[in-house]
Parts: C-alpha cells; structure tokens; sequence
C-alpha cells in the first residue's frame, strides 16, 4: 500500500534538496528562495524548528555530517559559497528564558573560493574527520577539511569537469584489501579516500587522494549527456565498489567493481528510458536503487539474473486508499502538537 | 520571413503554429493530468498537423501575430515588407478577413518589422516600422475603431478585455475593415526612428516598450498609450533585438549579436545582468506565465539556456543550461516558444522536429533511517515515498527489520543457555524471506547437530568433517537390497561409516535420531504435501515400502492422481530391475519412460532405481538434478566410494561458493571457503544481517585469515544503531557474547562469572571481579538477569582518532550487575572508573527508578532505560542514562560542575 503525504514546507519556491541527518531526526530542506530550513521530524510529523538565512541566491544542496562532529549542515548556493553551518545556542540566555525553544544555527564557517555557482556538496566519511568536497560549475572540486579546532584547509582540483561539476559522492571508508598469492586476503593501511563525481562534460570520474593531492583514478563515458547525479553505494565488501548515475541522456547506469579481479568497471544499464532523470540513491545497505525522474520514483533491485529489476513505482497522486495508520498518527499528531516538550536548546 | 518561425496559440494550449512559407497549424497530443495548468512532464513528440494554410504570392510575411481570441482562433495579423497589415483566418478560407481582403495600409512603403497584439486588451495591436521619412515607427491600432471616429481612449469605455464580447467587436471590424478603407493609429510615436523591436509590457495599462534607433542612438523606451506626447522611461542599450518583457510586468531583455541584456525597469540606467555567449543569440523570451524565465537559445547549439528570476527583493538570476531533448545528430536548436496556458511548458524546434517539453522541476530523494525514503518534487516533499509495509518486498529491502516486536517475545523466554544460542537467529527469521529463512534454520540445525556429536563448538562443514575422519576410519561396503521385495537379485553398493551416519543426521536423513534436535525433515515435508520428494527420499534410502506408504497416504489426502500413477511406475520399475538381469529391454524402456517426468525428483528417483550397481558409480543422474543441496550430499555420502565422494563434495562447494549459495555451508562449514561464501552471498544480496548472524559462529582463528568477517559484524552494529535499534543492538552484543563465550576455554566458568566478563576496565582491558558477597542479593533486584552492554550506539570517540580505535572503545562492553560493591577502582590499573555524575554511585550499580528526583518528562525517549548508562562524546561526562536524561530535559549544560559542554546539543538523540 503506498501512502505519501506531502510535507508543507513552506518555501516559496522549488525545493532543491532535502537530507536527512545520520539518525533521520533532523530535514534540512533547501530552496530556490535562498533559505535553508530544519524541521524536525522524529515523532512522524514535522515541526519547524529553524530557518536558516545567509545565501544569497538558490541553495541547491545540502549535506549533514556524522554526529560525531555534533551534526554540522553544509549548504552550498548559486552565490558561490559553500557554508557550514552549527546548531548553537543563544549566549547570555538561561535556557528556561527560552520559551520559543528555538533552535539556531550559525554559520561556522564561509567557503568562497569558487568563482561559479556550486552544485554540490558532500560529506567524508566519518573515518576520515572532518572532510567536505563541493563541486561548482567554474569545473573545480574543493575539499575541505579541518581537525576540528575551527580552521579549515581547502585543496581545491581545478578542471574536473571544465563545464561544471554537478554531482560528488564519497566511497565508503573501506581497507584496501591486499590479497597474496596464497589468495589469502588481509587488509592494510589506511583506507584509501575516494570520491566519484559527475559533470557537465558527460564524464564521470573517480578521484583518489594521492601524495596529499587528488588525482583522477578513472573516468567513465557512458553517458552521452550530463550527468545529473551519482551516488557510490554503501558496502559491506573490502573489495566491490559500486556506483549508480543518472544523465540527461534519461539513463541510469549501475558500474560495479571487484578489485580483486580487475580495476576495471563494468556497467549495468537499468533497462528504461527515464525521462528527466535526476536523482540516484542508494538504501542503507546499498541494495536498493532509488531513482527520482520527473515526477516519479523507482525502486530498483539487482535480480538473479544480473539485471536491475524494478520493485515499486510509488504514485504521486495520493488516493483514498492511503493506508489508515499512517493517516491517523498524521492526524493524531498534529493534534497533540501542543505537547511536544518544549526542550531547552 | 527568410526561416520558420514558431508560435503557441494563445487561444488553444495545444496548438502551434508554424509559420513560415506558409502557416500550419500543428496539434500537439498531451494528456493532461487534471488540474488545468498543469501537464503530465516530460515531453511528448505526438504531433497532428491540423492546418496546412498557404499564403498568397503577395502575402509576404515580415512578422506576424496570432491574435488571443477565443471565438476566431485562427485570425493572424501579418506584417509586410511593403509596410501593409493584412489579416488571415488560416482556418476559413472564405472569410472575409481572408486573402488580405482586409488591409491596414499605411501607405508609405517602409516594412512592417514586428507586430504584438495586446494579450489582456485583445482588440490592441501593437504595430513596428522602419525609418521612413519623418513618419512615427510606433503605432497601436484599436481594430474595434479605425480611428476616425475613435471614442476617447481615456474614457476606457470604448474597449472591452473580455473574451466574450469578442463575437461582437469581431462583427464590428468585419464591418468596419469593409468600411474604412483608411485606418488610423490610436497611438503614434518615433518620429523619424527605426523601430527594431517591441513588445507589451504593462498589457493592462496600455504600455509597452520598444526598441527604437534615432540619430544612431539606440533606446529602450517604455510607452504608455494614454499618454500619447512621450514616454514613460526612455534608457540608452547596446542590444535593440529580441526585445521582451517579463510576465511580472518588471524585467526588460534585449540582445546584440552573442550578448544577452536584463533590465530592471525600476533602475533601468544599468542593465541588472550582462551575458554573453560564445554566438550569436537566436531567441531571446520570457516565458508567459508564472515565475519568470528568460529562455533563449543560441546559433548552432542544441542547448536551450533559461535564466530565472526570483522574485524576493533582491535579483538573482540563475542560469540554466537545459539539452534539447529530440536533437540526436547535434544539429541546433532553431527556435522555441513558450506556452501561454503551462508554466515551464515550451516547444522546442530542431532541425524539422518538434519537441513539446515541460522543464522539469528538481526532484530528488534520500534514505532515512526512519521514514523510507524522502523524496522531494518540485515545490512538494513526501516524507516517507514507500511505507514501511508497503509490500512484502519492500519492507525486507528498506531494512525496517521490526526487531522491536519480536523482542517482546523472547523477553518471556527464561534465558538459558540453550535457548539463548538460537534464539536471536529465531527471532531474525520472522522477518526474513521464506528461502532464507529456512536456509538459516537448515544451518542453524548444523551447528546444533554438530555441537552435540563433536566436541569442539565450530561448525567445521561436511567436507573437514570427513577428511578429519577418513585416515582413522574407512567406509565399509555393504549391499543393499530393496526391501519390499524379499527374492529381490538387485542390490545397490552402500558405503558406511560413523562419519557419514552423521553426514545423514545433518542432511535430514536419518528421522530416527534423537539428536537430530527433534526436527523430523520428512514430517515437515509431509506437511507441505510434497509427497514425491519424501517418496524419492525414503527410495534413495532403498525404502520402498515406506516410499509407498508416503504415496497412499498422499493419494488418500486427496492428491492428485499422479501418484497412483507414481506407485505403479515404481512398482513396476523395482519389478523389473529385481526379476532378471537379463531383461534390459524392460529396464531401458522404463527408464526412456521416466526421463519425461518433469520433477527432478520423481525423475531421479527412477534414474537411481534402474541404475545397474557398480562399485565405482558416479550416480550423475541424481546428482546432476535439480536437487536440494543436502540430499545431494547425503546422497553422496551413502553411494559413492571415498574418492568420487571427496570429488563431487569439492564439486558442490564450489559451485555453492560460487553462488553464493548459503546452503553450501553444510560442506564448507564456516571456515574460510565457507566465510567466502557468505562473502558471495553478501555481494549478491546485501543482506548484512544473516552475514553478521553467521559471523558470530566463526570461530576466532578464521577471523584472523579473513578480516571481513569482523566487518559484517561491525557494518551490521553500525546499521542498527543508525536505524537507532540499539536495544537489538545490545542483545546482538550479549548475544555474540554468549556464543563466543561457549568457546571451550572459558565453559569452565560459571553462569554468574560468564556475565561478570561483560564489563571489564576502559583503560586496561581487565576484567572486573566482581566482589563475592553478592550473590545472595542478585535475584531480587534484577529484573532482567540479561545485563546490557551499552554504549548506547553513539559513535564513540572523536573523528581524530583513529578507525580501529574508534570501534573498539564503542564495542567495550559494560554492565551493570545485579548488585555490587562499589567499585570505585580498577583492582589492576588503579585508575578511578567512572561514576554517574548525577548521583556519583559506580556505573556499574544498578538504579531502580530514578523519577523520584525529577518529573520525568512527558515524552521521554524510548532509549531511556535504566539499565543503560551514556556518556558525552565530547566531554566524556556521563551517567546513567535516566539520569543523564532528566538532567538534560532542564539543563543543558553538563552536570559536572565546571565543564561549560553543551552536551545535548551533539545530536538530537535526546530529543
């Protein structure tokens, strides 16, 4: 039974992202109307909880950190900066002269090193500290990075896609995986950091930190069209990599790896002409493919037979057949909003 | 008109015309989705051509403009090089209007460069000239009045906006047109300038703007037709062509050759955003309703650019770059057109083809933990796309593994030892794929089976099973001969030994075993009606009068009656094999017969019986079925000698390795082939959790060859504590514990001290004794004598630290026990252990119900338990977690007197 409800965000204008933090208890929500807002979600309803200001154009994608580092929201903007932003508290005030319970969040942090709007924003791994890459349509690729005493190094990768990066996505932190010739496997090292990122030169590239530098691993041409977004799989393997894209050409590709045979990658087609493609994802445990194109989204599962095959195609008008528990907590929980503790913040 | 010019109907949503050596009309095919405005995305290419109107000769096109009437839908105001207007009705060739029988002339021969018809006050056309003379360059006719007798135009009572009187004000131009041979502007301006572009602006006021050039001097000029003596505002620009204006009444656009300009008509001096492009502009316009976009395509791209404007105070324009759809042979995108009726609908021409195109909105999605998936459309979000239980398939892939309920279950349960072991697995299988389920049930016998006739705990898998056994002890031989038929001749070769007696007990063979866990496989079959595969089983044990039993009992059941046909053809086939070997024939016509059955194991059943006996047989036709893995390897194990045995063994753990077959761990065992199985089976199906339930029973020197067994069992922790199960991710912990624990150096210890080695000291390792006086006190207090290791699931540790680390300080498990002596200190390190830092008592003394200090907040998180304790990553201050919790609903900075950390304010957990 498919039930969608639609959230009232209140933005004034298209929504372009949407995320959710590591817990799923915090959306931060972005949109063409400049501003950034945070509801929080975790009694299955939404309440407003911030509105965050300071781009000065669209806001096109937001990113959240692993709590470890206390939830940090990066958000990067036509007006060509990255910001990061952090949940604080209002200095000088006790909490319980705090009726609103308001949450802020100010800016920790201004990126502006970009010369053209920047698209995209993401993110390490948690294992690799404090570490954000943005991609911007001047073609470069910034990573930031900090050890978390407030100062922010940026190495930025100039050219990547000449016309403009659109997408980014980081490869989960995963051993390299050394195998000898017993076929004995074992790991070593340190984790090799890796990010897959999609442009408007039809590419798709996977870059690599080499000597304190980024270097280009491998590119990808499948595509015959921008590429709209990528999204590198979460994996339970040392040594299968996996990565979904989507372009404007209305393909989904699925490229897979297995480094222990070749380091070559093999490419699945999900076998349907989407029209206006624009967003991959994968499930937490990276079997499931979403795939968001035009006003619908599909579930897509690697089927025995070594094809994708399609799970669900939830619909998008809502009927009455919505299933009754979800209807009644909706209803039940806004009528109770009144009881949301109000915590000091 | 040198090129085809393209242009939407204002009068009909689907209709485009096409305009050039003559006008067609096309009829674009688009399902609607229901709400008026709105259209299905994306594009369709379906295109009817409806009109196909030439011109006359002398109709020479210079610019043209359909005219917004509902009534006369086809009626096209044509500019000509000779400076005439004409009108057409494409659709009806004998109407007057037709065949340029109506004409404004304005005698002087200078042409006609653009035309615009009033969209909101449809009876306005806005007319452009060339230079000529000291003639105006400007002019708007009222086609209601030919201008002689006009009506005062400031009254506003001579012109009407409605569509609905357009029947009548149609009438008076036919009347009029017929009459007046000499048409006079309503609205004349430019004297002795070129016009090279116009367009409404305010259509409602009756002002629009235009570019016009005079003494080499180019403006941008905005006219308000009831003020007839001058304009409105009047600012110099570079770019004369392409003239437009936005539907917010606000934004002026031009171009020149490869430069785009936007003006804010507020602040018109400085043009609000110059862009230049690598070529010349082909098309420049706004888009005609709702939120304003400036589409514009450019020589011999096939990109179609759209900047948009928002609409807040300050001007942002946003450029966007959108593919033409249809182009395949990049061949550039010609013209387009924006839709009077649809917001971000256009038509799109290309070469000679169409495309009528929606700009998509952004949609984009996300995982949640909680929700599903979270997918964002356009200005809409929906929270949770897919529910939880929206189908069977579903729900096991988005990984809601609803371990909650089960629990509740198992709570009930009296924790013993054994129950203990399997129990999390039971509880797992709920939720699981029937095939997996039974799978893991079929493997989770093994390891039971094996614990109980083998000595050491790990299940090491058929294959080491018999190759530990095979220098001690051979198989001996025997024959065997059916036993239904007493002066039977036929035998079969039957090999025995204590090791494959027990191959048969793992595979469900042998039901007469007691240690066989009480699972009775041939009974649970039974149950499922599967009549012929226990038939064929009980024949492979050279059972037939069981085999016939199972069949009559079938057929009474109310089988079908293919089995009576089945008892007939065994009897028959035993008959033959048994009375002579010299009556081939029979056999092999037997055998031609049975091939045809389509069930592998009805058809494997007869290919055993009417195979001849041999000492050396490889029994492929059995063994090459469809079989379930276990009876094959049973199979094996009673029929093939030692060798071929040990041949197709390796055989079938291979291809199951290969599979990834979880059954194949009955030959692998969970040694390394078999943890490269799982590996498989993992690549395949992601399913981190029954990888990391097997894990727990690979015994520790496997993990050291293969490392990625400790990863599932962390990637399976991490998942449950993003999806915040940290309760199922503490029984996962106490239950890897009591597995591990089993592992025989540590059965000697006792049950009391096998929970004491559940907390051990952070700095040392060690673990703490608990004191001896105790005992006494343990099963008054505790309520639930399963002790929890905590760490509630927070990432532990800052990102600094080390990976390694990180995780083993997140997996140090502690509890408190049911009562204790306070242990303040490390009885091997001599450093403090922590204390709650609300009520300062050891963490490992165990609350009761800590409400009594505060009101418990109304809404109190389900994590809070007081069997739990937690700490601030940050500050490393902690407590008991409803301590912890109470304090944090008033306070929040950190109870520690001092630490100025705002500990809630790390994550939202607590909220």
């Amino acid at each position: 039974m498919t039930q969608i409800n639609a959230i009232d965000t209140g933005h004034e204008e298209i929504i372009h992202d949407a995320q959710l933090d590591y817990y799923g208890i915090r959306l931060a929500t972005c949109s063409s109307d400049k501003s950034i807002k945070i509801f929080d979600v975790s009694n299955s309803q939404q309440r407003l909880i911030a509105e965050l200001k300071g781009h000065e154009g669209p806001v096109w994608q937001l990113s959240w950190s692993h709590p470890t580092f206390g939830s940090l929201l990066a958000s990067c903007s036509y007006d060509r900066k990255v910001l990061i932003w952090k949940e604080t508290t209002p200095t000088g005030l006790p909490p319980q002269s705090n009726p609103t319970g308001a949450t802020q969040y100010s800016v920790i942090y201004e990126h502006e090193r970009h010369t053209s709007s920047v698209n995209t924003v993401a993110w390490a791994p948690y294992e690799y500290g404090l570490m954000l890459a943005c991609g911007s349509s001047d073609g470069s690729i910034s990573i930031l990075s900090s050890t978390g005493d407030g100062k922010w190094t940026t190495r930025k990768v100039p050219d990547c896609h000449p016309p403009g990066v659109n997408a980014l996505s980081w490869a989960p932190a995963v051993l390299p995986q050394s195998s000898d010739d017993a076929g004995v496997q074992g790991t070593t090292g340190e984790p090799v950091k890796r990010f897959v990122s999609g442009g408007c030169d039809c590419l798709i590239r996977i870059w690599k930190e080499q000597d304190d530098g980024w270097v280009e691993e491998t590119h990808l041409d499948q595509h015959n069209d921008w590429v709209r977004d990528v999204a590198w799989a979460p994996t339970f393997s040392f040594h299968k990599d996996k990565i979904a894209s989507c372009s404007q050409d209305g393909n989904v590709y699925v490229f897979t790896r297995d480094t222990r045979l070749s380091n070559n990658w093999e490419c699945i087609t999900i076998g349907t002409h989407f029209n206006d493609v624009w967003s991959v994802s994968w499930s937490l445990t990276g079997d499931i493919l979403a795939v968001a194109a035009a006003d619908k989204v599909s579930l897509w599962k690697l089927g025995l037979d070594g094809k994708y095959q399609c799970l669900t195609t939830p619909q998008t008008s809502s009927t009455s057949t919505g299933s009754p528990s979800v209807n009644s907590t909706m209803e039940s929980t806004t009528g109770e909003s009144g009881n949301i503790p109000v915590m000091a913040t | 008109m040198q090129k085809a010019e393209i242009h939407w109907s204002p009068n009909d949503r689907n209709q485009l015309a096409e305009i050039g050596a003559e006008i067609i009309i096309h009829t674009f095919d688009r399902p609607l989705s229901g709400e008026s405005g709105k259209c299905v995305l994306g594009g369709t290419n379906k295109k009817t051509t409806s009109l196909n109107y030439p011109l006359h000769e002398k109709n020479n096109i210079k610019c043209c403009a359909w005219w917004p009437s509902q009534e006369y839908p086809y009626v096209f105001a044509i500019g000509q090089p000779n400076g005439r207007i004409i009108f057409e009705n494409v659709k009806d060739r004998s109407d007057p209007l037709s065949q340029g029988r109506i004409v404004i002339d304005t005698k002087q021969g200078r042409p006609c460069v653009a035309l615009a018809w009033n969209p909101k006050i449809p009876n306005l056309l806005l007319s452009g000239f060339d230079r000529y003379r000291s003639e105006n360059c400007l002019s708007v006719w009222d086609i209601n009045h030919n201008g002689m007798s006009s009506p005062s135009l400031q009254t506003g009572t001579g012109i009407t906006s409605s569509s609905s009187s357009n029947v009548d004000e149609y009438k008076r131009v036919d009347m009029l047109m017929h009459n007046q041979q000499v048409w006079k502007p309503i609205f004349d301006h430019g004297l002795n300038e070129q016009c090279h572009s116009l367009a409404w602006f305010k259509p409602n006021e009756k002002i629009f703007a235009a570019c016009t050039t005079a003494h080499n001097q180019r403006n941008i000029r905005v006219y308000d037709i009831r003020v007839p003596s001058t304009h409105v505002i009047s600012f110099p620009t570079k770019a004369p062509f392409n003239l437009c204006c936005d539907s917010s009444e606000r934004y002026i656009a031009a171009s020149v050759d490869k430069t785009i300009y936007v003006y804010d008509s507020r602040v018109p001096e400085k043009a609000l955003i110059v862009r230049e492009e690598h070529e010349p502009i082909v098309k420049l316009s706004w888009s005609r309703i709702g939120s304003s976009q400036l589409g514009y395509c450019i020589r011999d791209s096939p990109k179609f650019h759209v900047l948009s404007v928002s609409t807040n105070d300050t001007d942002i324009f946003v450029h966007r770059i959108l593919q033409c759809p249809i182009q395949r042979y990049r061949i550039g995108l010609a013209s387009f057109d924006w839709n009077y009726f649809d917001e971000h609908r256009l038509v799109l021409l290309s070469g000679k083809e169409y495309f009528d195109y929606v700009i998509p909105s952004r949609s984009t999605i996300c995982y949640s933990p909680r929700n599903g998936l979270l997918w964002t459309n356009g200005l809409e979000m929906y929270p949770s796309v897919i529910n939880q239980d929206h189908t069977q398939l579903t729900s096991k892939v988005l990984l809601t593994y609803n371990l909650s309920n089960v629990q509740n279950d198992r709570r009930n349960l009296t924790p013993t030892q054994s129950t203990l072991n399997t129990e999390l697995i039971q509880m797992d299988l709920k939720t699981m794929t029937k095939e997996t389920q039974m799978t893991i049930e079929q493997i989770e016998r093994w390891i039971k089976n094996a614990n109980t006739t083998r000595d050491p705990y790990p299940f090491v898998g058929v294959i080491e099973a018999l190759r530990e056994a095979q220098p001690s002890s051979t198989s001996t031989l025997t024959h065997q001969s059916w036993t239904s038929t007493g002066n039977s001749t036929h035998t079969k070769t039957v090999y025995e030994s204590p090791e494959r007696q027990i191959v048969s007990q793992l595979c469900g063979w042998s039901n007469v075993d007691t240690k066989s866990g009480g699972y009775d496989r041939m009974a649970s079959l039974l149950e499922q009606d599967e009549y012929e595969k226990v038939a064929a089983l009980y024949i492979f044990q050279m059972n037939v009068n069981k085999a016939l039993e199972v069949l009559n009992e079938g057929l009474q059941r109310g089988g079908k009656e293919e089995l009576a046909t089945l008892i007939l053809a065994l009897v028959g086939s035993i008959r033959a094999t048994s009375t002579n070997n010299d009556d081939n024939t029979l056999i092999n016509d037997f055998s031609s017969v049975t091939k045809l059955f389509h069930r592998p194991y009805v058809r494997s059943m007869f290919a055993f019986i009417l195979t001849q006996d041999g000492n050396d047989l490889q029994y492929e036709c059995v063994l090459d079925e469809q079989l379930d893995l276990n009876d094959k390897v049973a199979f094996a194990a009673r029929y093939l000698n030692d060798d071929r045995l040990y041949d197709k063994l390796d055989k079938l753990a291979d291809e199951s390795r290969k599979k990834g077959d979880l059954q194949g761990i009955l030959l692998t065992g969970l040694r390394q082939n078999g943890c490269e199985l799982i590996q498989k089976y993992l690549d395949q199906t992601n399913d981190i959790r029954t990888a990391a339930l097997l894990a727990i029973y690979v015994p520790e020197d496997v993990h050291q060859e293969c490392q990625y067994v400790q990863e599932w069992i962390e990637g399976f922790r991490l998942l449950l504590d993003e999806l915040q199960l940290w309760s199922e991710r503490a029984e996962f912990d106490i239950y890897r514990s009591h597995v591990t624990g089993t592992t025989p150096h540590r059965r000697h210890h006792d049950r009391s001290m096998n929970m004491n080695h559940h907390f051990s000291c952070i700095f040392c390792q060690t673990p703490l004794e608990a004191h001896h006086g105790m005992s006494n006190q343990t099963s008054t207090t505790n309520s639930s004598s399963t002790p929890i290791p905590t760490t509630p699931s927070k990432p532990q540790g800052r990102g600094s630290q080390p990976n390694n680390q990180n995780r083993s300080s997140g997996s140090s498990s502690y509890a408190p026990p049911p009562n204790s002596e306070l242990l303040m200190v490390c009885a091997k390190c001599r450093q403090v252990l922590p204390r709650c830092s609300i009520c300062m008592m050891n963490l490992t003394t165990y609350i009761e119900d800590a409400s009594y200090a505060y009101e418990p907040p109304p809404d109190k998180h389900a994590l809070m338990s007081s069997q739990w304790f937690t700490w601030c990553r940050l500050c490393r201050h902690g407590g008991h977690a409803e301590h912890v919790s109470n304090w944090f609903a008033m306070n929040e900075q950190c109870p520690i007197a001092k630490c100025l950390c705002r500990c809630t304010l790390i994550d939202g957990v607590f909220f």
